[in-house]
């Protein structure tokens, strides 16, 4: 299943838009077992939306599931910079919350 | 007593706006009879001095700070408030209409796009007056075909982007943010203001232990620091802040955050803290040449050597 961000516009930063794209992302996974997700038209996101997003997918999917199931296609440097980010920031979170 | 703007009301003059302003905006006492505000001897106005004379007239009313206070403006003056799109909203809060016809002003307004281009007033409320889908088709695609055949805009969208998330998010008690920009081929200028907690505020009470016995020159130090956030287990990263100003830092670039008596100026790369005059909530302005596209892979280019291996399946 191919997910075209495109229809959420150029910035990917609002935490509503960001909890219907995760949304809709568990969704395909849930029919279709993998999810492509087309950042053509999208030109920068929110690093609060990188970790939103793909932090709790990643979390949630482990890093092998994660490579698997999620494919990122038309992403330029900068976005997938983001988005290490933002998982980055949520793995170091949860070991946080597990030492505490 | 009349007080006087300056002949330049740009953001080199924020910083002694509060310090003759300020006080007033410590609400101590209502109804303070005789203030009248001089803008007559202006001769240029930037964005972010028509904003900050927006947010002052706004709180200063909606508190009932003066009794009867005067402002004098006159035809040049009156030229930069239709130029930025202030006009309704300046006699809206003169006429004291409600907030839901001031909002009807709002959702009017647009980019305006010429020589330069001006983003109107864009406020970001946690009603959402406009929604996000239309601020993108006024805004974002304007600004993209403004920019079109250059990479300004892989600098510009990434800072808008953390103003919008950031700012409407962290700026409590005030549903009336507003982001204002100004841009050409060689530059851009991005401000924001509310009049809301604040940022020594929201760390304070986000962050007790990690702010106990600091002053507010080093509660903002903190705040400026990539990585702390006042929001902790939520998808706040703390980098807002920190991404703006390294834009900032890196294109020799221009940025000021102003909060609760405390102040942060970056220029020709380097950053420096001091006390300013009182503004409650915050003040964010961000200049920007654009002879020096910075990406946000530069920006986040020593981090990233220092994340573990995350793969991502790109094609």
């Amino acid at each position: 299943m191919t997910i075209n961000l495109e229809k959420y516009g150029e910035l990917i930063s609002d935490k509503a838009l960001g909890e219907i794209i995760l949304t809709e992302i568990k969704k395909g996974l849930k029919s279709s077992g993998n999810v492509t997700l087309d950042f053509a038209e999208v030109k920068s996101m929110a690093t609060y939306n990188a970790k939103q997003i793909f932090g709790q997918l990643y979390l949630k999917l482990g890093p092998k599931d994660f490579f698997d199931k999620i494919i990122f296609t038309n992403t330029s440097s900068s976005i997938s910079s983001i988005i290490r980010l933002g998982i980055t920031d949520s793995i170091s979170n949860s070991a946080e919350l597990i030492d505490s | 007593m009349i007080y006087s703007l300056p002949k330049h009301f740009n953001h080199n003059y924020i910083d002694k706006f509060l310090n003759q302003f300020g006080h007033f905006l410590k609400i101590k006492k209502a109804h303070e009879p005789g203030f009248t505000m001089d803008c007559t001897a202006i001769n240029n106005v930037s964005v972010v001095g028509m904003l900050l004379t927006y947010k002052f007239m706004e709180f200063t009313f909606s508190n009932s700070r003066f009794l009867s206070p005067t402002f004098q403006t006159d035809i040049y003056f009156e030229k930069f408030i239709t130029k930025y799109g202030f006009e309704d909203l300046l006699s809206s809060i003169v006429k004291g209409l409600s907030e839901n016809k001031r909002n009807k002003i709002f959702s009017s307004l647009d980019v305006k796009s010429g020589e330069n281009f001006i983003i109107a007033p864009y406020p970001m409320n946690r009603e959402k007056i406009m929604s996000y889908v239309d601020f993108q088709k006024r805004y974002i695609d304007k600004i993209t075909e403004y920019y079109k055949g250059s990479s300004a805009t892989e600098m510009i969208f990434p800072c808008i982007s953390e103003i919008l998330l950031n700012f409407w998010e962290h700026a409590t008690k005030d549903n009336q943010s507003i982001l204002v920009a100004e841009g050409n081929k060689n530059k851009i200028e991005i401000a924001c203001a509310d009049t809301g907690e604040g940022i020594l505020g929201t760390m304070i009470k986000g962050r007790p232990y990690l702010t106990k016995g600091k002053n507010d020159i080093e509660i903002l130090e903190l705040a400026m620091k990539k990585d702390i956030t006042s929001k902790i287990n939520t998808n706040h990263m703390g980098r807002g802040l920190w991404v703006l100003n390294e834009f900032a830092k890196k294109t020799n670039g221009t940025f000021y955050v102003f909060s609760q008596g405390v102040g942060l100026c970056t220029k020709f790369g380097r950053t420096t803290y001091f006390k300013s005059g009182f503004w409650p909530g915050s003040i964010i302005y961000i200049n920007l040449p654009l002879n020096n596209i910075v990406t946000m892979n530069d920006v986040l280019r020593e981090d990233l050597s220092l994340i573990p291996s995350i793969k991502l399946n790109l094609t």
